[in-house]
Parts: C-alpha cells; structure tokens; sequence
C-alpha cells in the first residue's frame, strides 16, 4: 500500500478570519487538530478536500499537487482521493442505507484501495440496518453508516470533521470503538478535527493545536496537549501500553511509567498497544504517603514540578512528572498548605478508574 | 362533438406535450443556475422569466408578432429556410407558449433546487461524484415533485392560453386553432352547445390537474 504525507500550504482569507498554516502532515497514523470553535479547524479540511479555494500556498499528497496557487492549479473535491466524515453524517434522505453505500461504492470501484462492502459493514455492524430509511437511524446509527460510507468511496486520506459533535455521552461512547476500529483496521492517514482534548488524546498519535487560524503547536498528542497553556485546556495526557485485560473484574491495566492505571474495559485494545489517557486534574488527588484503606485503585508515583495556586479561587494546580509525562492536579490550596507541597517533593497521585468511562 | 372540434383538441393536447417537454429542458439548467448562482444578473433574469405572470397576454403576443414576423430577422430566417412564416403556424406556436408558460416551469425548479441541501452535494462530491453525477443523484431525485408541478403547470397553462395564441397563431383549424379559440369562436357564431362541451371538458381537465397537484404537494417524500 502507498502512503502519501500530505504538505499543506494554505492562506484563506475570509472578511473577519484568515487561515494561515504551513504544516506537513506525516503519511500514517490519526493526526488530531485541535483548537476551540472559530480557530480554523474546519477551514483547513475544507482547503485539503477542495470544498475551499485558498487564495495562496500549495497543497500537495504525495507526488499529487491538488492544489497550487502561482500555477493556477486546483484538483476539484471528486477527483482527490480524499474520503469526509461531516458532523451531521450528510446521508442521502433519499436512498436506503444499502443504496447510501453503494453511492460510494459504485464511484470508489477503480480506486485502487476500496474496502469490500462485505468488510465495511461487517466492522461498523450495519447487517441489520440495510434496509432502512436514514430518517429512521438514530444519531449514533447514522455516523456508523457517514463512516462506512466514506470507506467505501475508496479514499487514501480521511478527513473526520468532529464525527462525535452533537451526540450525547452515551452514543459517543458507542461510535468511539468504531473509530479507533477505523483507525488502526483500514491504516488510512487521518486528520481529525476535534475540540474535545479527550478524544483527541483517546484517537489521535499527533495533535496540531490551532489558534486564531495558525497551528501553534504540533507533535505527540502527549507532548502538545500537556504543554502548558495550549488552547485553554487544563489535562494532561499519560503514555503507556496496554498490559492486560481482566474480564471477571472488566477491567483493562494499562502500564505507565508511573505505575499501572486501570480503566473500565476496553477489550478492541490489543495487548502491548500503545495508549495515551486523558486525565482531568479534577480527578487527581495526591498523597503523600501511600494511601491505605482507599477504593481508588490508581495510584501513580510521582514528583511535584510546580505548585501554581489559582487567584481569585480555592483551588492550586500541581503540576506533577509522572516518569517524564507531566500530570496535572487540581487540589484546594488548604489541601496544598497542608501536605507542605514543594517542587522535587515525591508524592503519589489518586486517580479514580471511574473518571476514564467515557 | 364536431370533427372540428375533436382536432382542435387533438391540436391543444400536442402543443401542450411538446412545450411541455421544451419547458423542463430548458427550465432545468436555468432554474438550477438561478437556485445557485451568485451572479449579480439573477434579480433581471428572474424579472424577465417572471413578466409573463404580469404582461398581458396581448402585450406579448404583439411583441412575438413583430419579433416572429417575416419582416423581422427571426421570422425571415425561417421563410429562407423552410419556406413558410413562423407567425401562424404551430412552430410559431410553440415558440410563443414557451415563452408564455416560462415561469410555470421555471419557478417550480428553482424553488425544489433552492431546497436541496448543499452540504448533500459537497456529501455526494467527497464520494467522488462529479458536479453532474452529483446533480443527476442527489440534486434531481429530491426535487422530483418539483418537476412534476412544474410539467403538470406548464401543461395546464399552455392549455388555458387564449390571447397569446389568438395574436401570433390567429385560428387555422389543424394549425393554430386550439381548443380556447374553437370555444371563442363557437361563441361568436351562436353554437352554445360546442363552447358548453369544450368549455367543460377543459374546467374538469384544470381542475383534476390542480387537484392532483395539490395532493402530491402534501405527500412526504420516501426513501427507497
């Protein structure tokens, strides 16, 4: 199989925004960008599928230029290999979901990476649903198809514009496995746009962080969301590989260098895989012994880097180094004048397995 | 009913069919062009398709008078070539209705048009449907009624036409002489009994078309 990396050189300029980015983007794997609403997340995919027409900069994937402003060339969206999950789904209200996928299937044929219409429905579980009406899909049902159908069309770059926006906890919790699913089973690169630092670190290997249309920072999805003062989220986010899975308890172990964490099962995880978890510092506690007599099961080792308490509030952020990844917490600042917390000190810091379902 | 009146029917019917028919050809590309454009031209172009519902019939049918005349280069045009005036014949005919019944096909389209989704056909784009596959897969089969009012009103309308007809077409039986003008002439002459039969036979015809639209526009489209 060939894989491109796509070069993207873009200046779109809009009355009361501009989009100005220059970034590569490697040929394997799920690159989140991230950023809040308004800083160009979706302008940019809008530019890489052709639906925007930058008015400056080169756009290239592979040996493929699809778009380059001094020589005046522009491959329209039908004629780039390019697969789009919108947020709303966008299936055709006329046709069943059988004939939605066969849309894309017929027009993907020659391409030479389709997916078999037999594998695509049987990885997003659409055996029954065939036969139905999009009107009569529920959210979550209709993405699983949005997916589907874009697999189908033969793409060798997906573009998932926010496939999660606007479907409550629980049916995001349903789609997620189907797209981590998409992800690793169909080895497609991905750019992912996201402003859910969550699922950017449950999804994506890289993250690029947009601000006010420019990437302000790109690398490991570890490393980029848990710099600090990044798009406005407090997280962090901790490496580690899958260690095991424990049915009876329904629990998965993932190693960290700081020690094992257990989340509610997660069994489409291969042991040995690399995993990154998304913590909230409102769910860490510290200690600093270790705790006894506790029902949280989590507890990491760990070295305080900063105490920075938080003006105008109750509350201090601690900023911990957990075997090299930093690790927020967000405790009271009686809680950090009582245990004495100063830089270099050890300490052990409580996560609950409960703050990792999602 | 008379045989005279019978063709005048047969005349009307075939008229009717055959604007019809130009009608959604040619309403088609200006009704998408209209739904999508963001051409400053569209406020005038869709002034000029609308003057039909406004002018008087007589007003236009002057103008396609002297415009389809052989004196004018149209009309003389057409005697070079085929030998026979374009005023008074059923080619002229048909020239005129088009016109007339324009915005009866036209406005339909553009609002069914108006109404599919743009994000469907960037959808249907991304799945590697060119601008026209897109048009014909999505854009046409989710405007379905909207081509069925406007066949059904180009039809009707081309059928109720009376002034237009009258001033470019006059009343030659097999030629020009459609049902509205057998009836008016029917009137003139005193034959109450044939302007009764064909009057009601197009009062039932209008009517079952208007209800017939009027059903359709009520049904919730399906998918298949």
């Amino acid at each position: 199989m060939r894989s491109d990396a796509l070069e993207v050189e873009a200046v779109v300029r809009y009355r009361d925004f501009t989009l100005d980015v220059a970034q590569r983007f490697p040929p394997s794997g799920c690159t989140a960008v991230f950023g809040p609403s308004g800083s160009g997340k979706s302008t940019l995919l809008r530019a890489v599928a052709g639906f925007v027409r930058p008015q400056a900069g080169r756009i290239a994937f592979g040996e493929a230029v699809w778009f380059e402003a001094g020589a005046g060339r522009f491959v329209p969206p039908h004629r780039r290999p390019v697969g789009s999950v919108f947020q709303d789904g966008r299936l055709f209200p006329h046709l069943s979901v059988e004939r939605n996928l066969a849309y894309a299937q017929k027009r993907g044929q020659r391409r030479e990476q389709a997916f078999g219409l037999d594998e695509v429905v049987e990885a997003f579980a659409l055996g029954d649903l065939l036969s139905r009406s999009p009107a009569t899909l529920s959210g979550g049902e209709g993405r699983r198809v949005a997916l589907a159908r874009t697999l189908l069309c033969g793409p060798r770059l997906l573009l998932l514009d926010e496939p999660l926006a606007g479907l409550d906890g629980g049916r995001k919790a349903e789609i997620l496995p189907y797209l981590e699913a998409l992800i690793a089973r169909f080895a497609l690169p991905v750019l992912l746009v996201s402003h859910d630092a969550r699922e950017a670190a449950l999804l994506a290997e890289r993250t690029a962080v947009m601000s006010g249309g420019r990437i302000a920072a790109f690398g490991p999805t570890a490393e980029v969301l848990s710099a600090e003062g990044i798009a406005g989220h407090a997280g962090s986010v901790l490496t580690g590989t899958v260690a095991g899975h424990d049915e009876e308890a329904w629990l998965t172990t993932i190693e960290t260098g700081a020690g094992a964490v257990f989340v509610p099962l997660a069994r489409e995880r291969a042991v040995g895989a690399a995993v990154r978890l998304y913590v909230d510092p409102r769910n860490v506690a510290l200690a600093t012994a270790p705790p006894r007599g506790l029902s949280i099961r989590n507890v990491l080792s760990a070295q305080v880097a900063s105490v920075q308490p938080e003006p105008g509030t109750a509350f201090a952020e601690i900023v911990l180094d957990a075997a090299g990844d930093p690790l927020r917490s967000q405790i009271t600042k009686a809680a950090a004048a009582e245990l004495a917390l100063d830089e270099g000190q050890a300490v052990f810091a409580l996560i609950k397995s409960a703050s990792f379902d999602d | 009913m008379s045989g005279a009146d019978a063709a005048a029917l047969w005349l009307t019917v075939r008229l009717a069919l055959v604007v019809t028919a130009i009608l959604l050809a040619l309403g088609t590309p200006l009704g998408w062009w209209l739904a999508r454009t963001r051409s400053r031209a569209r406020p005038f172009v869709e002034a000029v398709v609308a003057l039909p519902l406004v002018l008087p019939p007589t007003v236009l049918g002057f103008y396609l008078l002297i415009g389809l005349g052989p004196a004018s280069p149209i009309g003389g045009a057409w005697l070079e070539l085929t030998g026979g005036t374009l005023t008074f014949s059923f080619t002229g005919l048909v020239l005129a209705s088009v016109l007339y019944s324009l915005p009866f096909a036209v406005q339909p389209l553009q609002a069914a048009f108006e109404a599919v989704p743009e994000p469907l056909l960037e959808a249907a784009q991304s799945l590697r449907a060119s601008p026209l596959d897109a048009f014909w897969s999505i854009a046409v089969p989710l405007s379905a009624r909207g081509f069925l009012i406007a066949a059904v009103l180009s039809f009707a309308h081309t059928i109720g036409e009376f002034g237009v007809v009258l001033m470019v077409g006059g009343n030659i039986a097999g030629e020009t002489r459609v049902v509205s003008i057998a009836i008016y002439e029917a009137v003139e002459t005193l034959s109450y009994g044939d302007a009764h039969a064909l009057s009601l036979i197009l009062l039932s015809f209008s009517f079952a078309v208007l209800l017939c639209v009027a059903l359709f526009r009520r049904r919730p489209a399906r998918a298949v």
